[in-house]
């Protein structure tokens, strides 16, 4: 049997794009789907990790009310996630230099790390972990007012971003491993 | 077209003001005197280029929608519906702003963020909305 070069071609490429179609729309759909399911396990994870986390019960929670998750897509952000309610009865207040008071609210801080310019454009799908309060960083490398015992210290390097990245490998090795 | 003279934040905020929706912050909510409700316009993400020439270009920006809580703390579902109505019926739409031409698309079946806890007093409605430029 003779087979028609060009038909054979034209036979190909239909198919080529065929499969382009269909692998497209399973990432869209199937790949993005599972992805979800593990940005969600990992930030549930994390919220349940940070309220059985002693160091937070005796401060303001500020700190608590700061931090977010975003889900971002090729560097847009398509879902952002907070706690279910306000942890902090009161504003904090942080002493600046020169004797500058200033009220931290870590709720309305969170707004502006929405949308935020340092959002997730270093992959195709990322989820970035947000602490939003300017004490943060003074809490994790004990700069402020901690005591002797420098309360806190490292919650960030040391706690919350280790565990997130372990509960992430954990979700992803249990599912798709 | 130079990408340094593309502003989505500001083409937005006078297409929704050519249509009597006032009160849009494209520079973040408001310190103080904020209104019963409010819009805040924000870059979600980059600008990118749609066609090899750069003559097309794409990007998403961000709509917060903020409605002052009712008296009891509850959200005011009813002001909520009738913004998102108004936004059903203005977008999609397709606005000149200093002789660039916008396309606005609002992607109502993904909100970003719903919920009452970014801004005392205020219940929270982000939207993405994609926008393409030529």
């Amino acid at each position: 049997m003779a087979v028609d070069v060009n038909n054979l071609t034209e036979y190909n490429t239909r198919n080529r794009r065929l499969f382009e179609k269909g692998l497209t729309e399973h990432i869209n759909k199937v790949v993005e789907r599972d992805i979800d399911l593990v940005f969600n396990i990992v930030i549930d994870s994390v919220y349940n990790w940070l309220d059985n986390q002693s160091f937070w019960e005796n401060d303001t929670y500020n700190l608590y009310d700061s931090i977010g998750f975003g889900k971002y897509k090729r560097g847009v952000l398509w879902k952002f996630y907070q706690d279910k309610g306000r942890r902090a009865t009161s504003d904090k207040k942080v002493w600046l230099s020169k004797g500058n008071i200033v009220t931290v609210n870590g709720f309305e801080l969170l707004q502006s790390a929405i949308g935020s310019k340092e959002g997730g454009d270093f992959a195709e799908y990322s989820l970035v972990l947000f602490a939003a309060v300017p004490y943060a960083e003074w809490v994790e490398l004990s700069l402020g007012d901690g005591g002797p015992n420098k309360r806190g210290k490292g919650w960030w390097s040391e706690g919350i971003v280790p565990y997130t990245r372990k509960i992430f490998s954990d979700t992803v090795l249990k599912y798709y491993g | 077209m130079n990408i340094s003279e593309i502003i989505p934040e500001l083409a937005l905020k006078s297409f929704l003001e050519d249509n009597d929706v006032t009160g849009v912050y494209p520079a973040g909510i408001p310190t103080t005197g904020a209104t019963s409700e409010f819009l805040t316009v924000s870059m979600n993400g980059n600008i990118i280029s749609e066609s090899e020439d750069a003559t097309v270009l794409g990007c998403t920006l961000m709509l917060g929608v903020y409605v002052k809580l009712l008296t009891n703390g509850t959200v005011n579902q009813v002001r909520e519906k009738i913004l998102m109505r108004k936004f059903s019926e203005l977008f999609p739409a397709t606005y000149n702003y200093e002789d660039v031409t916008y396309k606005f698309s609002l992607d109502f079946r993904n909100l970003v963020y719903s919920g009452r806890n970014l801004y005392s007093g205020y219940s929270t409605k982000a939207l993405n909305l994609q926008v393409t430029i030529y």
